[in-house]
């Protein structure tokens, strides 16, 4: 019997997983998928929002202030790259800087600190590449980038590092309770469990239909993006949006930023889908982008684009006049079942306070939680090389001469770093979950070069034959 | 930090040719640094035959090739470093590599020589439909797959591009049993040369779909089927016309990209480049000449001091003389129309089969006469391959035929040696398999290993 079943393994589940084991509880948590970070943590813009966004008073506002303040400090916990680069929010003309104004109050009164109005002259003096025809901007010093899959993995990580099972390919198909005890079907046994916390991301309505009462539908919401190579990150420094006019549905905003890796990330695009498997990009949608985009920033090339990709948001379907908020709540009638849906943006970075909100959901539940006394809060991420100087680099490949030899040489990966990866836990057992762990492969050749070695290494250290590239959906 | 006057940065058909070349001209200070576990770069997964022609004047494969400059870099006893990886190259022409044993390390060159060749273009990158399912990759990952790892990827295949390399790979697939559905051109001829049309394409009824494009990339797990639309001369899609082809994997041959972002500061004085990393050569020969007159230049730059402009880029590569257009016309009832495959010019011969008297024109040379009067009374090919070794490597040896053999034994051919496993040592041209399904011919080997 388990105290706590979470089921899915993104960046929610993870940090939800991780906060619970600070305590003395038994936790499992199911992952449909072959990997941790399978869904919406892995199509994502990777952005650590500063809260000027959401609604005052909203779950959302109180979630995002509560991020930025404890942030910086978990991704040094969990070792996971962040880097806070501010941003601006553009507008290009008098309609959409209105918008900027109202931006500017909400954060004034969420509490986001140091922003501040740029004029058209400030903006191009820290922007040079923006649009001459810039009108205005909101500076928000607080707004920062993120390596998104290692939200989800690292807290897994550590998770793990304290005690929680984590179930990977284990799809969760019925829930049932009786008495004080939730029975869990997945396609491998039947687990029991008191308390269930529903992290399924886009498949967060398919669990609630399972046994919740509150009815909710997820609609998810197309996302697509373009990311360009690293020799074009002088471009860009900050996040970069671009405003769009109030009560204007038919436009729609857009980001222009670096990412932690040192890429650029472009987009996203937005269109309602049916199908929470359609992470398809298209001409469309894409074009869209680059010509929103080009308005932005005129000479951004996008010949310089190393890949294409597309990812959902979990969008839930409210009626008109209800907020569109995070629904973070127990059940209202099947007590111990608890829903953490409708995570879009500011999800990402909510994560880690989402994760102390359900915690003090499942305290009101289990009662007073006994802290463990040798949880391990601190998780290493594994070496980077290129992130070492010479000598700690020289010092590494004299130990382990693996981490001499390059394997990945648009990303200039070692050997050595995708041995260490693959010897993790939770295990790699897929090309896609070494490449987004160790970057291997996902440089200006995506695999060209690579793919052949690092399927070679991954059948040799995993004992199995990996005979296919695993293809990449998303990374 | 160690100082060489001469660094060559690769050590494929470019590099090689960069170090005999300047060593030629008196240069006695160099040093190959090669990221591979062995020099000859692509070319050792380039199994099949065709290199040689000009520069040795003979018919060779990639590792054959490779091996004449391998042999030649070691009797010269120009020295290399292998597994090692240029980090970047700055304007001091300072270089900092890195090697298991070394760890990071720093050369300060006089001249570097830039011969790191290209890479693949690749479909993610472009604007698509597609949910990036499994099965997508580019022909040069499939070619290492399949040439040195003996493993094939799929069991239907549709190529996008027509390039030499997505020609190649072609048949390379089609000799493995994959069913290889069809080559995409955008454009309205094919892009690589005749010859391969020829041997790669028609010799295993392969079609080519000119002025088409891929538009979508369907399944969601796997590659389930593509679907491709006919475009105008502007490149347009042209309505209507898209259709479904069923594949699991998609191959991609868009085009190769000069790989010299190791250059951090650009290219300054003392910099030199040649082969694939300046442009994108067409033959291995031509990179070859590129390379030694690239040693040549960097030797006299480091000995003479001067350098006139614009002497850095050092390219070979006449566009190769292509006798006719590429025609992908069948011929008529009178007249049969043959493209020699003997060398890269690709000679479209027509000749008439009246049996009283065999006519043929077109050809440049005596020996495409000859071959057009073999080719209509069967075809018959050099057969290439790779086999498995009896070690714990799970290196593939490449193997070719001595002789040509009638296309029709190919595939079994490739089928047979499946079954067989080589033991070391082996020298290039050893005799590995004799008259295997009783045809008779010899198989040898391509290369040496462990000798």
């Amino acid at each position: 019997m388990y105290d706590i079943a979470i089921i899915g393994a993104g960046a929610v589940g993870g940090f939800v997983a991780r906060e619970l084991s600070k305590y003395n509880l038994k936790i499992v948590i199911f992952e449909k998928e072959l990997d941790v970070a399978s869904g919406v943590t892995k199509g994502n813009t990777a952005i650590v929002h500063s809260g000027y966004s959401p609604k005052p008073g909203t779950i959302k506002a109180k979630l995002n202030r509560k991020a930025i303040e404890i942030f910086p400090q978990v991704c040094k916990e969990l070792d996971i790259s962040y880097k806070k680069t501010g941003s601006l929010l553009i507008a290009f003309n008098e309609e959409s800087m209105e918008a900027v104004y109202k931006k500017y109050k909400r954060g004034i009164r969420n509490g986001v600190k140091s922003l501040k109005i740029l004029t058209k002259e400030e903006i191009l003096a820290i922007g040079p590449n923006i649009n001459q025809n810039a009108y205005g901007a909101l500076y928000s010093q607080d707004t920062g980038i993120v390596n998104n899959w290692d939200m989800a993995i690292a807290a897994c990580e550590n998770a793990i590092e304290n005690g929680v099972i984590l179930k990977t390919n284990e799809e969760v198909y019925k829930i049932n309770k009786n008495k004080d005890t939730f029975y869990i079907d997945t396609e491998k046994g039947v687990y029991q469990s008191k308390v269930v916390i529903n992290c399924a991301g886009l498949f967060s309505d398919d669990i609630n239909n399972m046994i919740g009462i509150r009815s909710f539908k997820i609609v998810p919401k197309k996302g697509q993006y373009f990311i360009l190579d690293k020799n074009q990150c002088s471009m860009v420094n900050h996040v970069i949006f671009l405003a769009k006019p109030e009560n204007d549905k038919n436009t729609k905003g857009m980001i222009i930023a670096p990412t932690v890796n040192g890429n650029i990330i472009i987009g996203p695009s937005s269109q309602d889908v049916h199908n929470k498997a359609d992470i398809s990009t298209t001409e469309l949608g894409l074009n869209k982008v680059k010509s929103l985009a080009k308005n932005v920033m005129p000479s951004l090339d996008f010949s310089k684009t190393i890949k294409t990709f597309a990812g959902l948001r979990p969008k839930v379907d409210f009626a008109e006049d209800e907020e569109n908020d995070f629904i973070i709540e127990e059940d209202k009638h099947i007590g111990g079942f608890i829903n953490v849906a409708g995570i879009k943006s500011p999800g990402l970075t909510c994560a880690p306070s989402i994760a102390i909100m359900v915690k003090d959901i499942v305290e009101n539940i289990l009662g007073k939680l006994q802290p463990k006394e040798d949880f391990n809060p601190y998780r290493k991420k594994a070496i980077r090389l290129n992130e070492l100087n010479e000598g700690e680099r020289n010092k590494k490949i004299k130990e382990n001469p693996l981490y001499g030899k390059i394997v990945c040489k648009c990303e200039n990966i070692s050997e050595g770093e995708i041995i260490d990866a693959i010897r993790r836990n939770p295990n790699i057992t897929t090309i896609k979950g070494l490449k987004i762990r160790t970057m291997a492969g996902m440089g200006r050749c995506q695999g060209g070069f690579c793919m052949c070695s690092l399927m070679e290494i991954l059948s040799r250290k995993s004992d199995k034959q990996i005979l296919s590239s695993d293809g990449d959906n998303n990374c | 930090m160690i100082n060489v006057k001469l660094v060559i940065i690769g050590g494929g058909a470019a590099g090689m040719a960069a170090a005999l070349g300047a060593k030629k001209n008196g240069m006695e200070d160099i040093l190959i640094l090669e990221y591979r576990k062995e020099l000859g770069g692509v070319l050792n997964q380039c199994i099949h035959n065709g290199f040689g022609l000009h520069y040795f004047n003979k018919d060779m494969t990639g590792p054959e090739y490779s091996e004449e400059f391998t042999e030649k870099i070691s009797e010269e006893e120009i020295p290399y470093y292998l597994n090692c990886t240029v980090l970047e190259v700055n304007k001091a022409k300072v270089i900092t590599a890195t090697t298991p044993n070394k760890g990071i390390f720093k050369i300060r060159a006089e001249a570097i020589i830039i011969a790191t060749g290209a890479r693949e273009k690749n479909l993610n990158s472009l604007i698509l439909e597609s949910s990036r399912p499994l099965g997508i990759y580019s022909a040069g990952a499939v070619q290492e797959m399949i040439n040195k790892k003996g493993v094939c990827p799929g069991s239907k295949a549709v190529i996008v591009g027509s390039g030499d390399i997505g020609l190649i790979m072609a048949r390379r697939m089609a000799l493995n049993g994959v069913d290889v559905k069809a080559v995409l051109e955008i454009s309205s001829k094919p892009s690589g040369l005749p010859r391969n049309i020829q041997q790669c394409l028609k010799d295993f009824s392969i079609p080519i779909y000119t002025n088409t494009t891929i538009v979508k990339i369907l399944g969601n797990e796997s590659v389930e089927k593509v679907v491709v639309a006919n475009v105008d001369e502007n490149l347009k899609l042209m309505p209507n016309t898209e259709r479904e082809i069923d594949c699991d994997i998609l191959v991609s041959s868009i085009g190769l990209i000069p790989d010299i972002d190791i250059l951090v500061d650009g290219i300054v004085e003392g910099i030199f480049l040649c082969g694939n990393a300046l442009k994108i050569h067409g033959l291995v020969d031509n990179v070859t000449l590129g390379g030694l007159e690239a040693g040549k230049l960097s030797a006299q730059y480091i000995i003479n001091g001067n350098i006139k402009n614009n002497d850095s880029l050092i390219c070979c590569c006449k566009d190769t003389e292509v006798a006719e257009k590429i025609d992908l016309a069948e011929g008529s009832k009178d007249v049969t129309i043959v493209t020699c495959i003997l060398c890269p010019k690709g000679c479209l011969i027509h000749g008439t089969l009246d049996t009283a008297k065999i006519k043929a024109w077109g050809n440049k040379c005596n020996k495409g006469y000859n071959f057009f009067m073999e080719e209509v009374k069967e075809k018959k090919r050099i057969f290439t391959g790779s086999v498995k070794l009896n070690d714990e490597t799970k290196i593939m040896l490449p193997v070719k035929s001595d002789r040509p053999i009638p296309q029709s034994y190919l595939i079994p051919l490739t089928k047979e040696l499946k079954k067989y496993k080589i033991n070391l040592p082996i020298l290039m041209g050893d005799i590995v398999i004799s008259n295997p399904l009783g045809i008779e011919v010899n198989i040898k080997a391509s290369r040496s290993i462990g000798k």
